[in-house]
């Protein structure tokens, strides 16, 4: 599957949700459904800057694909970065740049965050599209 | 004699809680962060930049007369409410302004190696690093009273720190995270008889009734105008006269020099000694106009209602699973801090935000108080005389159905 068919995908899971509590909820066990990282990669150089939760989003770049998993102590900022996670997950580091996150906005996450947690969500993409271009640089 | 009190009826007076927020009627129920403006505040701020605006101090004309007026009345109105002389009112910018200038003025000029401040462990980061960095400067330490399960402070261990023989006390008329509501007097009676400055952080006390400086006998007491139902970026400093007189200037700047040469200058006195430049003419003005707002409102039908709030919510929160209240002292303030067992604080604010409904989560500038709690942040609903029970239900409503979708 391509990654704008993943986008597509997801895009259709999160739009019937007409009332945010649904949609939160469905975030919240996308959280769940995610394991915690390992303390051991809870540390400053995955802590993502600008968010109001601690967020730790711990890259790997294995057989020339990126791998992204998130962790917080919040389940609305853990679920929303997962999602970002398995979106960018399994991708080469030209998909991972090629794509931003336009759906997120498309689907409703986005305007029923503040505008504090909306800037954790910016910076999480940035850090995504960073670590990509560093494997693009060491490829 | 004050019209009778009715919260549906005050409200009326604040524009903005007329406001839908996601087609949602507003919720607004972070009042401990700042409180919300009546009408008259606000057509005051207009009207002193349409009307009257110029700069305050030696002003030969008629307009800047009449905005010197205007502020002079203003310290007045702030002096009356307190029970204090004008002369003991120094405008500031806020608390954390305040409490900056006696760190730095009183405290330094007083304080040296070895001296002692005490605080609480409830107190806000702007009555704790103030403090901090005095001592620094000085040589002094900072030591703080412990709460109790409960929230409140522990009597028995502040009596053993004012033993102690501190030069200064400072600490929180009502907690800003928990709403305990302290016995302020009391305790600056058994400061004072040991010989202890007392300074007073009264940012929570102001918007819920009337404060009487000269019945507590405090050194000094601060609050900030935007928590009360005034602007922004404008508080107040009361200060003894006799304490304000023996300080030296906070800041050096325009209006609060005596003569100025190269060599030296000499200050006038207080409070202008301590209002260096362009003072924030228009915050004063809309703060006195805010005092009067909440003057004219019956205050103990005010508090009964507040109280009537607290209660409601406390327990209609406390019945839902696993949801902890931190704070529970028998004299408190319209304050609920809470947290649920393996929900972020900032989940549920944002659960809560997305059914219209405003409160804080975070430390609440009260990192020393979190860490006592076990928790690093919680969540906070605080009320104001406008809030109305059918708030509070939908509060209660919001936040299980919130843990609903956790579980």
């Amino acid at each position: 599957m391509s990654i704008e068919q993943k986008r597509d995908q997801l895009v259709d899971e999160l739009i019937p949700f007409e009332d945010p509590f649904e949609r939160f909820a469905y975030v919240i066990d996308r959280a769940k459904a995610v394991p915690p990282l390992d303390d051991e990669y809870k540390i400053d150089t995955f802590l993502i800057k600008g968010c109001i939760s601690q967020l730790w989003i711990f890259p790997q770049f294995k057989d020339g694909q990126c791998h992204y998993q998130a962790d917080s102590d919040a389940a609305i900022t853990k679920g929303t970065a997962s999602l970002l996670c398995e979106l960018y997950s399994d991708e080469t580091p030209e998909a991972v740049i090629g794509l931003e996150p336009d759906f997120l906005a498309e689907v409703g996450i986005t305007q029923h965050l503040s505008p504090n947690r909306r800037n954790g969500l910016t910076s999480v993409r940035q850090q995504i599209k960073a670590y990509a271009e560093l494997c693009l640089r060491n490829q | 004699m004050p019209a009778p009190f009715d919260a549906a009826t005050v409200r009326r007076d604040f524009p903005i809680l007329g406001k839908t927020f996601r087609d949602k009627a507003l919720v607004y129920l972070d009042n401990a962060s700042t409180s919300q403006k009546p009408a008259v505040v606000i057509d005051a701020i207009a009207d002193f930049y349409r009307e009257t605006n110029s700069n305050v101090h030696r002003g030969v004309y008629a307009l800047a007369e009449e905005a010197e007026a205007a502020y002079d009345q203003s310290r007045k109105t702030v002096a009356s409410h307190l029970n204090a002389a004008p002369e003991e009112i120094v405008f500031v910018r806020g608390t954390t302004e305040a409490l900056n200038l006696v760190a730095q003025s009183y405290g330094r000029a007083s304080l040296g190696s070895g001296d002692v401040i005490v605080v609480t462990e409830m107190e806000h980061h702007a009555n704790i690093v103030p403090w901090q960095l005095v001592a620094e400067q000085t040589g002094a330490s900072v030591k703080a009273a412990p709460i109790d399960d409960l929230g409140s402070i522990d009597r028995n261990a502040l009596s053993q720190l004012l033993e102690q023989d501190p030069k200064i006390l400072s600490l929180c008329h009502i907690s800003n995270s928990l709403g305990t509501i302290n016995p302020i007097a009391e305790i600056i009676a058994e400061a004072k008889g040991l010989g202890v400055v007392t300074v007073v952080d009264g940012a929570q006390s102001v918007p819920h009734g009337p404060v009487d400086v000269k019945a507590l006998d405090c050194d000094f007491f601060a609050f900030s105008g935007h928590k009360a139902f005034g602007p922004m970026g404008i508080g107040v400093l009361y200060g003894k006269q006799d304490k304000l007189a023996q300080m030296p200037p906070y800041q050096g700047g325009g209006d609060m020099i005596d003569e100025v040469t190269i060599a030296k200058t000499t200050f006038v006195a207080p409070p202008q000694r301590f209002e260096a430049g362009t003072p924030n003419v228009v915050g004063a003005i809309g703060l006195g106009v805010a005092l009067n707002y909440f003057n004219a409102l019956d205050h103990e039908a005010m508090a009964a209602h507040e109280q009537a709030l607290l209660e409601q919510a406390t327990v209609g929160l406390s019945a839902l699973p696993g949801l902890i209240i931190h704070g529970q002292s028998t004299d408190k303030a319209a304050v609920v801090s809470f947290s649920v067992e393996d929900i972020h604080p900032h989940d549920i604010a944002t659960f809560l935000d997305a059914d219209g409904i405003a409160i804080r989560a975070g430390h609440h500038c009260c990192q020393p108080l979190m860490t006592r709690l076990g928790e690093t942040s919680t969540a906070r609903a605080s009320f104001a005389f406008y809030n109305l029970p059918e708030e509070v239900d939908r509060l209660v409503a919001t936040v299980s159905r919130t843990i609903d979708c956790f579980r």
